[in-house]
């Protein structure tokens, strides 16, 4: 870390191939598709390097990237919202067209985590941003607030609506007839 | 049967008023500021008060019911109910006091009702599969992390340019500076002997 900081090209490198993983899957779960996640994640780490002299070292390296991951993620879908002509709003039901989430074509098996994976990745973004900061990542409601450019209550507040709309997709999920109960209300 | 259907009735309303806390009950954040102002109202001298405030304004130690509304609720007003995002004048609204955040009635609620405490079951083990998909990494594209690598590249190379223009900037001020004083200086002394020169020639 300090050596990457001391401008060392090959630390440099290291440091982003120790974090990357990370990073990506992060911005895949606040973009919800590969091709945002690479360009979230790219300037990211552009932004982190031009950055990297003033980490002052406090905070996990992982946990700094983090939330310049968040912020470059809702800039860019915040971005991609206001130059969209059809709007999607929030509490709309998002059917989600993909193999993998639909549940007729769900393979047998899949367990919990999986389907609670497939109902985040359909929450509207600004619903899935902060679920995935604060209940993924545990980032504290005064971080996700600052990167995601709202107050700590409107993130609060979005966050409270992110958890019951999730729990309503996966009741409606589990409602929608093969035969599952939903995660929520299975016997532990 | 009138009053079986009251009980049944009286149950609901308890059970979505209790609706609304479950999920930071389940996650713990049950007093956390900007999701509560359902407080349990207290007097000036802090004695807790009876009931709940329905005014339109409550003043400081008065209880406000329910979650925050991102964006409306202004400082010292009543909210009820659930939050709505957009209108509560933020970070007003919204500082619940840890212990107190949740309502007794709705502690006692979720304490005795089965359907309650079946639903704040189901939000934790949602919030257990979240926090465990924090351990379950995405497999990024090919040849992304080397795009990453490039373009840390490029930018490197363009700082280093940056800075090795900066440094021929400064050399070529510098040399500039060096030669005007020079010249001034040569000039001065040319003027000075010249000066010299004729005052002699005139003596």
């Amino acid at each position: 870390m300090e050596a990457a900081r001391s401008g060392d090209r090959a630390a440099l490198d290291e440091l982003v191939r120790v974090t990357y993983t990370g990073t990506y899957t992060l911005a895949y779960r606040l973009t919800g598709n590969e091709d945002d996640a690479r360009d979230v994640v790219q300037e990211a780490y552009l932004r982190a390097y031009r950055g990297l002299r003033r980490f002052r070292g406090d905070a996990q390296f992982t946990t700094w990237l983090y939330r310049i991951t968040a912020n470059c993620s809702a800039n860019l879908l915040a971005k991609r919202a206001r130059t969209r002509t059809e709007t999607l709003a929030d509490d709309a039901l998002v059917v989600d067209g993909r193999a993998e989430h639909d549940p007729e074509g769900r393979i047998a098996g899949e367990d919990d985590r999986a389907r609670v994976a497939g109902a985040l990745a359909v929450l509207p973004w600004r619903l899935r941003q902060v679920i995935v900061l604060r209940d993924i990542y545990d980032l504290p409601h005064g971080s996700i607030a600052t990167e995601l450019g709202i107050s700590e209550a409107a993130a609060k507040v979005r966050l409270h609506r992110a958890r019951r709309r999730l729990r309503e997709l996966l009741t409606s999920e589990a409602g929608a007839g093969d035969g599952k109960e939903a995660v929520g209300v299975r016997a532990s | 049967m009138s009053g079986l259907a009251e009980i049944v009735r009286l149950r609901t309303v308890d059970c979505r008023q209790a609706g609304e806390f479950l999920p930071m009950l389940a996650a713990g954040e049950h007093g956390s500021a900007g999701l509560s102002t359902y407080g349990r109202p207290r007097l000036a001298d802090g004695r807790p008060s009876e009931g709940r405030s329905t005014e339109g304004r409550a003043t400081e130690g008065r209880a406000t019911e329910g979650p925050a509304t991102e964006g409306r609720a202004t400082e010292g007003r009543a909210t009820e109910g659930p939050a709505t995002e957009g209108r509560a004048s933020e970070g007003r609204a919204s500082e619940g006091r840890s212990a107190e955040a949740v309502p007794e009635q709705v502690a006692d609620h979720v304490a005795q009702c089965l359907r309650c405490q079946a639903e704040m079951a189901a939000y934790r083990r949602i919030l257990r599969h979240l926090r465990a998909l924090r351990h379950d990494d995405v497999r990024s594209p090919p040849g992304a992390l080397a795009a990453v690598l490039a373009a840390l590249e490029v930018a490197a190379l363009e700082d280093h340019a940056g800075g090795a223009n900066r440094a021929l900037r400064v050399a070529a001020v510098g040399g500039i500076t060096v030669a005007t004083a020079a010249a001034t200086t040569a000039g001065v002394l040319v003027w000075m002997s010249r000066r010299r020169l004729g005052l002699a020639e005139t003596g």
